[in-house]
């Protein structure tokens, strides 16, 4: 089911009004409740991949408890590795099944030799990658001994399950999610009220700012040949605003619709646009899977209080891992790899945590070098990107390559040739100009006119919905990450 | 919490009546699938010849140029899926031949998009793409919407565009050049994804198997299309597409097949936009297709 479909648009208010006509003290209820709403919301989609998210709850929830029992020290290793392998093994089949495959046989042909060996016609299930990072960091938490287990096997499925964030994340560490789903809930309306803003914040991001860039992305990244330069790098500047919109409006309608039961998720998104440096770009972009990957691969390994040659090697497995994290192909190891090349300086230089604060803060502009700062990154950052969006590597060369020529600083081509497009840069302005004034809240419209009369606020808030009616992409597109 | 839900629905209010107010009115409008599900429902059994198809038969056949009684009953985008639910609904007792189009995307598109709605509302067909489909107001942006009933309530223009038989004979857009339009069209129709390509052959191998159990003909054919499309399609696809239409004729003995892709017949005169003719260019095909259609009527006797 989509957040942006009418099929949620009915599923929600239904599972709303059942969980809060269920007494606050029947906590196990609504549980049960939240439960089979989650499992309705992911079977809409493919019910078959249903046992597989059931299996790999089942499996944590009974390694989660034979950890905490023991301390056998062999046999907690053991455990670990049982929860490690069925999660990771059922992501690689899904996930790199056909990758690692076609790689080998590529490999072995290079050399030489025919390699029988097929690939198989395997669909992703979705948010396969996120669910089971969610459940790792459960039995990595017990074994570590950082938390105890889910009081109940409801309490935990409903964890792991858990609608709003099951399928794009943020994905949740147990420690944060889990006691939610243990304590009492009870209805909060200034609460509730902040999660339908926040909804509707993403929703405009996603179907207004996101769907309209991809008109235009894919035809660009399709045949750059028919386009000049400043045209491609406009389709790039288009996908990085649509891969924002479609994710961190994912994420808001996930985080606003928690709040309506009462749940409070990570934040995933903190304008990573508004960033000075790359460094401050990982702390704001996917935040979730960021410090995911920093508290269960990166600090295990060391961190950065190792010899500097470490923290070098540490900085590239993270980036390495994160990149083939989002899909199976060569263009996201590439990407990793390009931002660790990035990163590594800041790190060298021992710079990596000097922009901790929201730029400007405090002030309506920024000063040149932090206005510098935003627009180099913001730079690396879309070259970057050309290689996510890319079919394959040799794709994105041919694209950067046709696009840094002398037409590059020609007219658009596509400006003039769609008046939509023309639309769509006007809207990322618009995006931008919100974000930029509610920069220093968690999303930028919650705080928007807080002190003016109610009547200004209800038209604000019937003209975002307005807009989102009235200028959405003629085309719904599926969310980007759910093929993550 | 109380307070919250009536709050909501005081401000959903206005978007629930606005919402309804529009449906009516534009379900009200005149388009082409209502007139076409209501002629299907009150002529398919008269009905000897059907073409079905995308709009690369909507503009492009003319059923008046076809002898028997004809009937166009294509629509933009139409799929074999589509096609293959109108064929089994209207039924069309006296059926002698089915005309179809072989595009360069007929067998790797899906249909989606505003379209789906009219199929359900008006000829009243199951698509699977969601509820989204049973309501013409949530199948297209609230800006297009407004346009069309400033349209058709104020400016009394009306979204039907073919003639009574079917064949699409105005546009609401003015054409595009031929040049621009080519890379444009061959882009929109180049499809990376193989996954529909399957359930497209089993639709049309349906069609063709109901044609025979009605001791009917189908008649494929490839639509001509202009210079800058045709040099920007994908050598793939197109291989594709020819490979497939082979092994279908060899499978079926009531179905035959002409290629107009490259005829040089067709100039750049007979062309509405790179790929679709225009009145005159559609006539000239028409006739090509009769003469086809001779041929095969020979053959078969």
């Amino acid at each position: 089911m989509l957040f942006n479909s009418l099929e949620f648009a009915i599923f929600l208010p239904i599972v709303f009004t059942l969980y809060w006509l269920i007494p606050t003290e029947k906590v196990k209820l609504q549980n049960i409740l939240l439960l089979m709403a989650s499992y309705i919301f992911y079977g809409w989609w493919d019910y078959r991949f249903l046992s597989l998210l059931i299996f790999s709850t089942f499996v944590d929830y009974f390694v989660g408890l034979a950890l905490y029992k023991t301390n056998n020290e062999r046999k907690r290793k053991m455990l670990l590795l049982t929860s490690l392998t069925v999660n990771l093994g059922l992501l690689g089949f899904f996930k790199y099944y056909n990758f690692f495959v076609d790689n080998f046989i590529k490999a072995f042909s290079f050399f030489g030799y025919k390699l029988n060996a097929r690939t198989l016609d395997v669909v992703l299930p979705v948010g396969i990658s996120f669910y089971t990072f969610q459940t790792l960091s459960y039995s990595i938490d017990i074994y570590r001994r950082k938390m105890k287990p889910a009081k109940s096997f409801i309490d935990f499925a409903a964890f792991v399950s858990f609608f709003p964030q099951l399928v794009a994340g943020p994905i949740e560490r147990a420690s944060n999610l889990l006691p939610q789903f243990e304590r009492r809930r009870k209805f909060d309306y200034h609460k509730a009220v902040d999660g339908l803003k926040q909804i509707s914040w993403g929703l405009f991001k996603k179907m207004v700012i996101a769907d309209n860039c991809a008109v235009f992305v894919n035809k660009v990244f399709a045949t750059p040949d028919a386009y000049n330069g400043s045209s491609l790098l406009l389709g790039a500047i288009f996908f990085a605003f649509q891969i924002y919109g479609d994710f961190s409006g994912y994420s808001d309608i996930a985080i606003g619709t928690a709040k309506l039961f009462d749940f409070d998720l990570m934040r995933n998104f903190a304008y990573p646009y508004f960033s000075r440096d790359i460094a401050e770009f990982w702390r704001r972009w996917h935040i979730s899977l960021s410090t995911w990957f920093r508290d269960y691969v990166y600090i295990p390994l060391g961190g950065s209080k190792v010899s500097k040659l470490k923290a070098v090697r540490n900085t590239f497995i993270i980036f390495v891992i994160s990149g083939f994290w989002h899909g199976a192909n060569w263009t996201f190891i590439f990407w990793g790899l390009l931002n660790a090349l990035y990163f590594i300086p800041l790190l060298l230089a021992g710079k990596n945590r000097k922009n901790l604060e929201i730029a400007a803060k405090g002030r309506l502009f920024p000063s040149i070098s932090e206005l510098a700062g935003m627009i180099t990154t913001f730079l690396l950052t879309l070259f970057a990107w050309i290689f996510f969006r890319a079919q394959s590597i040799h794709e994105a060369f041919k694209y950067i390559s046709r696009m840094l020529t002398s037409s590059l600083f020609t007219f658009p081509d596509i400006l003039s040739t769609s008046r939509r497009s023309i639309l769509t840069l006007l809207l990322i302005i618009v995006l931008i100009t919100i974000e930029w004034i509610g920069r220093e809240q968690d999303y930028p419209i919650r705080d928007f006119l807080k002190r003016r009369s109610k009547i200004l606020r209800w038209i604000f808030y019937y003209a975002v919905v307005l807009s989102i009616l009235a200028l959405q992409a003629p085309q719904q597109q599926v969310f980007i990450y759910f093929q993550f | 919490m109380r307070r919250f839900v009536v709050k909501v629905l005081v401000f959903v209010l206005p978007f629930f009546l606005l919402a309804i107010t529009m449906e009516i009115m534009l379900r009200n409008i005149p388009n082409d699938y209502k007139y076409k599900a209501k002629y299907l429902t009150e002529h398919s059994k008269d009905i000897e010849v059907l073409i079905l198809g995308s709009s690369h038969s909507y503009a492009d056949v003319n059923p008046y140029l076809i002898p028997g009684k004809a009937f166009n009953a294509a629509h933009s985008g139409q799929t074999f899926e589509f096609d293959l639910k109108i064929l089994k609904k209207y039924e069309f007792p006296n059926l002698r031949m089915i005309i179809i189009p072989i595009s360069y995307f007929s067998y790797f598109a899906k249909l989606d998009g505003p379209y789906l709605c009219k199929y359900s509302l008006y000829y009243k067909l199951e698509t699977d793409e969601g509820l989204k489909t049973l309501s013409e107001f949530l199948s297209y942006p609230l800006i297009d919407n407004v346009r069309r009933i400033i349209n058709y309530y104020l400016k009394r223009r009306d979204e039907n565009e073919s003639n009574k038989l079917g064949q699409r004979i105005k546009r609401k857009e003015s054409p595009q050049s031929l040049e621009e339009s080519g890379i444009d069209a061959a882009l929109r129709h180049t499809h990376k994804d193989t996954k529909y390509v399957s359930q497209n052959v089993s639709f049309l191998e349906n069609i063709i198997q109901i044609a025979r159990n009605k001791n009917s003909i189908v008649i494929l054919f490839t639509p001509p299309a202009y210079r800058t499309y045709t040099e920007n399609l994908d050598a793939e696809q197109l291989k594709a597409m020819y490979q497939i239409t082979e092994d279908i004729l060899k499978k079926y003995d009531n179905c035959y097949y002409i290629d107009f892709l490259k005829d040089t017949d067709f100039t750049a005169e007979d062309f509405w936009d790179s790929d679709h003719l225009n009145a005159k260019g559609a006539d000239k095909l028409t006739r090509k297709l009769v003469s086809f259609i001779e041929s095969v009527s020979k053959r078969r006797n």
